[in-house]
């Protein structure tokens, strides 16, 4: 294992570290959606997040929905962002872009509206994201500690191998991470069902330990009030004939990718951390909304295990793609970066975690994840209640 | 060498993950370098006693208990719904 390495990072001005250095278009709400697309078509060096919200929700919807856009934009792999908004809407850019602001880094914003619409306002965002893209080629990486770094947990698409392969070797570069004085993320308190106990047991306070048990039970309610007869799902005959016996075995086989460090902090979704080791952020389950969240949250870098193979990565940050098993990673090696089913072909855990720590280390160093190279840039936000 | 077809996630745990599944008197080669023989047929992916595990005892996957077994298991028998049951703790 490589122990007290360093990294070329970017440092920025909130003393945080970005690994990547992207200009970020990002609509305020749906409607900016065309334009910002216009903009991003032009300079395909700007990264776009575009997203169905940002107006007629309710007050809470709103308010995580600002703290999300907000922490994209202000995730430190981002050098510089153009907001663009329509004019009428609940999140206004020139809110969002005063918000993002404050973490001392060039943002720019445009009202469509004010600009006259459609045409005028994409013609004006190139020549600013232009200029943006100029600033952030002058900035120039630095050596950087393993300590400044977030790693967001994900896994979707799970086999009966994920939670024995791809997730255990996870939890090794989570540990490894914790060791060098970073902060591993783990999310989805859907998948916790069943094992609330165990991260109760190793929450550094009891406060922390009675809140991930309060928000996992709130979340089994949620399950079986809304998905009623299909809340089984959770723990589906499919998984029982797999071989996992209940659902406490199968969260356990999740919550592994954190390895067994104590969880020092509970964060809402889309919100940073404040702590270092091992973090917990309440999201679902479901991939594309955890890997949003912890994206805001501040992770630099996110890893996704998978055993029925996904292409998913997300616009602004690298996800390191592992599958639980050869199979899938033969059938699409084009989407995935590391085969933890090699354990199961004479390659040790400890062999395969210096490789994925190795992999790690690379990707923070500038080295493009398979996610990255075929441009898999999904955002989807969560929200708790429907449109008005 | 024979393929490694025993995956003991844990070192404090007392059941493995059979990959490929594997007959009675079929050889399963550990992770940890340990080789145990099937003493029941187990489906592929399912669990594995690694001990002789008595009546009442927990059952350790992950460092973690996932249930206690409701009947004697020898080692290398299956386990899974029809000798190990889950009793949810609370904090």
């Amino acid at each position: 294992m490589k122990d007290g390495s360093t990294f070329q990072g970017y440092l920025r001005d909130d003393s945080r570290v970005g690994v990547r250095n992207h200009v970020l278009v990002l609509s305020s709400v749906a409607c900016a959606n065309g334009v910002v697309n216009a903009i991003g078509r032009a300079v395909p060096e700007a990264k776009v997040i575009v997203h169905p919200e940002g107006c007629g929700r309710g007050p809470e919807d709103v308010g995580v929905t600002w703290r999300t856009l907000s922490g994209l934009g202000k995730n430190p792999n981002v050098a510089a962002v153009l907001v663009v908004g329509l004019g009428c809407e609940f999140i206004t850019a020139p809110g969002l872009a005063q918000d993002i602001a404050g973490v001392n880094k060039p943002v720019e914003h445009l009202v469509i509206q004010d600009e006259g619409g459609s045409k005028k306002t994409t013609k004006k965002g190139i020549d600013i994201v232009k200029k943006l893209v100029k600033h952030a080629k002058s900035i120039q990486p630095t050596a950087c500690g393993l300590d400044s770094l977030t790693l967001g947990l994900e896994c979707g698409g799970s086999d009966a191998l994920s939670g024995v392969t791809a997730n255990p070797l996870v939890g090794r570069l989570s540990e490894w991470l914790v060791e060098q004085g970073g902060t591993t993320m783990l999310s989805e308190t859907t998948e916790m069902i069943g094992a609330e106990h165990v991260l109760a047991r190793r929450a550094a306070t009891t406060e922390l330990g009675d809140r991930i048990v309060e928000l996992v039970r709130k979340q089994r309610k949620l399950t079986e009030d809304i998905l009623g007869d299909l809340a089984h799902m959770v723990i589906s005959p499919g998984n029982i004939e797999g071989g996992l016996t209940n659902i406490a075995e199968k969260s356990l086989g999740c919550i592994i990718k954190a390895g067994t460090s104590p969880l020092q902090e509970i964060v809402e979704y889309g919100a940073p951390a404040s702590k270092k080791g091992f973090v917990f952020m309440d999201t679902p389950g479901s991939d594309v909304f955890s890997l949003t969240g912890m994206a805001a949250g501040g992770a630099q870098i996110m890893i996704f295990t998978t055993g029925r193979g996904t292409p998913v990565g997300f616009p602004i940050v690298p996800v390191i793609k592992v599958s639980s098993n050869s199979d899938i990673y033969r059938k699409m090696e084009d989407d995935i970066d590391i085969n933890a089913g090699r354990l199961l072909e004479g390659d040790s855990m400890d062999d395969l975690s210096r490789e994925l720590v190795d992999f790690f280390t690379r990707v923070a160093d500038g080295e493009e994840t398979k996610a990255e190279a075929n441009l898999q840039d999904a955002v989807s936000i969560f929200t708790a209640s429907p449109p008005f | 060498m024979s393929t490694t077809n025993l995956i003991v996630i844990s070192p404090d745990d007392n059941v493995g993950v059979v990959i490929g599944g594997a007959a009675v008197g079929d050889d399963l080669v550990a992770t940890d370098g340990r080789t145990i023989k099937a003493a029941t047929e187990i489906p592929g992916n399912h669990k594995v006693a690694l001990v002789d595990i008595a009546q009442g005892d927990r059952v350790v996957k992950y460092g973690e208990v996932i249930g206690v077994a409701t009947e004697d298991i020898k080692i290398g028998a299956w386990i899974h719904t029809h000798n190990l049951t889950f009793e949810e703790e609370t904090t």
